[in-house]
């Protein structure tokens, strides 16, 4: 039994109620116990080929494109950034002018000027 | 120095240049505050699943008589759950890129720039009149009019304020309009995934092994404890939990496809906007149920 064979996980199921319901029926030789076991274990390792298999290809499709919308976030925040920036040596050159008009008062006050 | 007096050149030239109105830049900030959590909700649905997976595994390997098939069984369960997570992970980054454009969007629309901007030109106003008041105090010369210096601080703060209000208008209207495409892109990317029969038929599966492997479990073991009754019923409430979060994951990527194309017409008209935009609105509701709905599944865990 293989994913092969198998691709749909509705058929596994039928696959797999056919093993377990097997499996429970009572006076089973001990022989036949061991090879259902062997079964049901095979058929859930088909389940999570077919799992994966399917998961891969969910995930394959979402992937995509996101780097273009990254690049641009990128670029939005060194905008922003500079924006910071801008606004700082505004901050800064008034901070120079405050800084001036406190020494001209003081030269004022003490009648340098 | 020679900023401040090019500040004031340009004043007059910037009062012209257009920019966007204090509702419009809230709104942008809105959204992006309201989408930065967003990557959680697609991945979330993948770790439900693979949390149930692996429950329901445990059961099944219960049942297995032979000790080394037993511990195989367990191996294998313990070898999926990593590749699930990873796999939700891979997602996770993936969506990650709509949480870091809009938390951009936050950081690009804050009004923090000009805020401490205004202080000081405040400041500065204040610094300047006192300054005034004591040359005319001094001075013989002519006297200097009083209340220059809050004037001057004015000009300095609306100069200042403005030319960053231009800048930031113009950056989140090219952002916000070049974005467009790519999250129509990525929104629509997730709801082919979301609506793939592919995921349809894991739900479906996985809803279907989750009584199998209990009735397995119950013909093969002796029957159910009461603690591994209610796992089974918990299992079944996760996996409605599931579904629902799968609904409204597509509803709330419809919503912020809308919402996203809306914003794009706020940025670009001239205008003050006196309510929230509807498409906004829905968007932000539909995210406040997603998260009522994650939460819910977090406190049963």
């Amino acid at each position: 039994m293989n994913t092969e064979k198998i691709k749909t996980l509705e058929k596994l199921l039928d696959s797999i109620e056919i093993v377990e319901n097997a499996r429970s029926i009572e006076g089973l030789s001990p022989e036949d116990r061991v090879q259902l076991e062997k079964a049901s274990v095979s058929l859930r390792n088909v389940e999570r080929s077919i799992i994966r298999i399917k998961t891969n290809e969910l995930v394959e499709k979402l992937t995509h494109d996101a780097q273009a919308l990254d690049k641009l976030a990128d670029e939005i925040n060194r905008s922003a950034e500079k924006l910071a920036g801008v606004a700082k040596a505004i901050e800064k050159a008034s901070n120079i002018v405050k800084a001036f008009v406190k020494i001209a008062a003081k030269a004022i006050g003490a009648g340098l000027i | 120095m020679r900023k401040i007096i090019l500040l004031l050149l340009l004043s007059a030239f910037i009062s012209g240049c257009s920019s966007l109105s204090k509702s419009q830049i809230e709104t942008v900030q809105q959204f992006g505050e309201v989408t930065s959590n967003f990557s959680a909700y697609p991945s979330a649905i993948m770790e439900e699943l693979a949390e149930i997976r692996l429950k329901r595994g445990l059961y099944y390997a219960s049942t297995l008589t032979d000790p080394m098939r037993h511990l195989d069984e367990l191996d294998s369960i313990y070898s999926q759950k990593k590749y699930d997570y990873k796999v939700s992970e891979k997602i996770d980054v993936t969506f990650r890129v709509l949480d870091k454009y809009a938390q951009s969007l936050v950081l690009l629309s804050s009004g923090d720039y000009t805020a401490n901007l205004q202080n000081n030109a405040a400041e500065f106003g204040v610094g300047m009149d006192s300054l005034v008041n004591l040359y005319n105090v001094k001075s013989n010369a002519e006297k200097l009019p009083a209340g220059i210096g809050e004037a001057l601080g004015k000009i300095v703060g609306f100069s200042g304020d403005r030319y960053i209000k231009v800048k930031q208008s113009e950056k989140i209207k090219e952002y916000v309009t070049k974005a467009d495409t790519l999250v129509l892109i990525m929104t629509s990317n997730l709801l082919e995934y979301l609506e793939s029969s592919n995921l349809e038929e894991l739900i479906s599966y996985e809803e279907k092994m989750i009584r199998r492997n209990y009735l397995t479990y119950l013909q093969l073991t002796d029957t159910g404890t009461f603690e591994s009754q209610r796992e089974y019923l918990d299992l079944k409430s996760n996996l409605d939990a599931a579904k629902d979060l799968k609904a409204l994951t597509i509803q709330s990527t419809k919503d912020l496809q809308a919402a996203h194309k809306e914003l794009v017409q706020v940025v670009q008209k001239k205008q003050k906007l006196h309510s929230t935009i509807k498409e906004l609105r829905v968007f932000y509701q539909q995210v406040a149920e997603i998260r009522e709905t994650l939460n819910a599944l977090k406190k049963d865990k």
